[in-house]
């Protein structure tokens, strides 16, 4: 609640600053990328909560958060991440396959999480920006504990995508990339094993 | 969190019993170093950093099987049994009898000002909070946090040395399951339960306390162990980040991991990534990055 208002409050500053401030005082470019960041991040909430709560089943929410995903997330880059230094040993056909399955994984994991929707909200706490990288900083309102979840933003080409969540300091790309490190090592450094088994869990979940 | 296991003594049997293969698997039971040559390999096994997983996995088998037999269901009563202000007042009063374990470890880590806040919920919550059961500090702003003394120890410099799964406690490393010993030194309750021959009020805290954190975590765990490919290396790894992040006190996301190893992992090609490798693969060496990319 206090987080909400500092936020308002926050805005509310900025306003007043760019209203009553020369512009050449300012740099308008980093706060409009802070707005921009933001909204992002906004849109991508709303749309994930909209879609996702409107479904039955796990399934249809797997389905309708893979096209979410593939338009916020880098999730080329993301998957390449997570195969670590096995990435560069895969074939082609191999690293593709895998970014497909991959995306798949992803959003039947996460989509069935949204069965547990209770009208929990993002709040943006801050944003810091470097270059053409950015951090969101948000907490959920409505959750036990208002978990803090940072988003890792990349801007190319004007446009905004995901390349690293992390809740609570737990990071997505890490966990899943130690995870999957382990079952290639367990199977012998072999790539195509994590997909076989991923295309098994996608189809089990 | 499955300590209070131990009260039991067909329980204590039974993990004197795994005691047993630990130590017979400990003989055998390394692992296996991979084959230097294999760059990717070697790299895995350097950063999992857990010469003792088959031994650990063991363990990790052992508790998921308590857990399923008993802690689980429990946990399961207990979320029927109680509503949610009444575990939230259980936890209340957990957390205010740990008061002087995180107040002994903010002072060692030099934190003054959340020493303060420990000490000054401790004696609101006490009072006006009625026993502890009342969170009545966080109406002033004083916010509960933890501290340890596996943290204490990071912030002094010790590193987390190889990971361990131990029997019934879980995800831990040489510095933590030390700290751990450390609190239980330090805990005034521990020596009210000596030396007033109470020792039962420290088993029912254990116990306590493990079924409230397993009761209020059933979902989460559930879906993580569901979507989970490798469920033992999912744990090692959110383990480790999240003490990472208990030692910062979650600040300073700078730090993070995933960002260093995503600089340095990945080159800045933005949404366009070279899947085709036969052309790159004709090119000099590519990012000579990547070879240090796992020092850390």
């Amino acid at each position: 609640m206090l987080s909400r208002r500092s936020f308002g409050m926050t805005a509310a500053g900025l306003a007043a600053v760019s209203f009553f401030t020369p512009l050449s005082l300012l740099t308008p470019a980093a706060a409009a990328d802070a707005a921009a960041l933001e909204m992002f991040i906004k849109g991508l909430s709303t749309r994930a909560i909209t879609e996702l709560t409107a479904a039955d089943s796990d399934r249809e929410r797997a389905a309708k958060l893979l096209p979410i995903l593939q338009e916020f997330f880098d999730m080329p880059r993301l998957a390449r991440h997570t195969l670590g230094a096995y990435w560069k040993r895969a074939t082609p056909e191999e690293q593709a396959e895998y970014v497909d399955i991959f995306t798949q994984y992803m959003s039947a994991v996460y989509g069935r999480r949204f069965s547990e929707y209770s009208g929990q909200q993002l709040a943006v706490q801050r944003v810091r920006e470097e270059a053409d990288k950015a951090t969101i900083f948000t907490i959920v309102e409505g959750a036990e504990g208002q978990p803090r979840v940072d988003w890792d933003v990349s801007t190319a080409d004007g446009k905004q995508m995901i390349t690293d969540v992390r809740v609570e300091g737990l990071s997505l790309a890490e966990t899943h990339r130690q995870e999957f490190a382990s079952v290639i090592s367990s199977k012998g450094g072999k790539v195509q094993a994590l997909i076989d088994i991923l295309k098994k869990k996608v189809a089990s979940l | 969190m499955f300590r209070f296991m131990t009260f039991t003594t067909s329980i204590a049997r039974k993990s004197l019993a795994t005691g047993l293969v630990a130590t017979a698997l400990l003989a055998s039971g390394c692992a296996t170093p991979p084959d230097p040559s294999d760059e990717a390999a070697v790299q895995a096994f350097n950063e999992a950093n857990d010469p003792l997983e088959p031994m650990n996995r063991y363990f990790f088998e052992v508790n998921h099987a308590v857990d399923e037999l008993l802690v689980k269901p429990f946990a399961g009563y207990y979320n029927i049994a109680l509503p949610d202000p009444a575990k939230d007042g259980v936890r209340n009063f957990m957390r205010n009898l740990r008061s002087p374990v995180i107040l002994f470890n903010d002072l060692f880590q030099g934190e003054g000002s959340r020493a303060g806040t420990t000490a000054a919920r401790f004696l609101i919550n006490t009072t006006l909070g009625v026993g502890g059961f009342v969170d009545a500090a966080s109406w002033f702003g004083l916010n509960y946090h933890d501290e340890d003394f596996g943290q204490t120890l990071a912030v002094w410099g010790s590193g987390e040395g190889i990971y361990l799964h131990l029997p019934l406690l879980g995800p831990s490393n040489p510095r933590d399951a030390s700290g751990k010993l450390v609190d239980y030194v330090l805990d005034p309750l521990t020596w009210v339960g000596y030396v007033y021959n109470v020792s039962w009020i420290n088993t029912t805290r254990f116990m306590v306390e493990g079924i409230d954190t397993r009761a209020r975590n059933l979902e989460t765990i559930a879906e993580l162990q569901r979507g989970s490919v490798d469920f033992y290396a999912t744990l090692r790894s959110l383990y480790r980040q999240h003490r990472n992040d208990a030692i910062k006190n979650g600040e300073d996301p700078e730090a993070v991991l995933s960002q260093i190893t995503n600089d340095d992992m990945i080159p800045d090609d933005g949404a366009e990534m070279p899947i085709i490798l036969p052309t790159t693969a004709s090119q000099p060496p590519v990012d000579s990055n990547d070879q240090l990319s796992e020092a850390n």
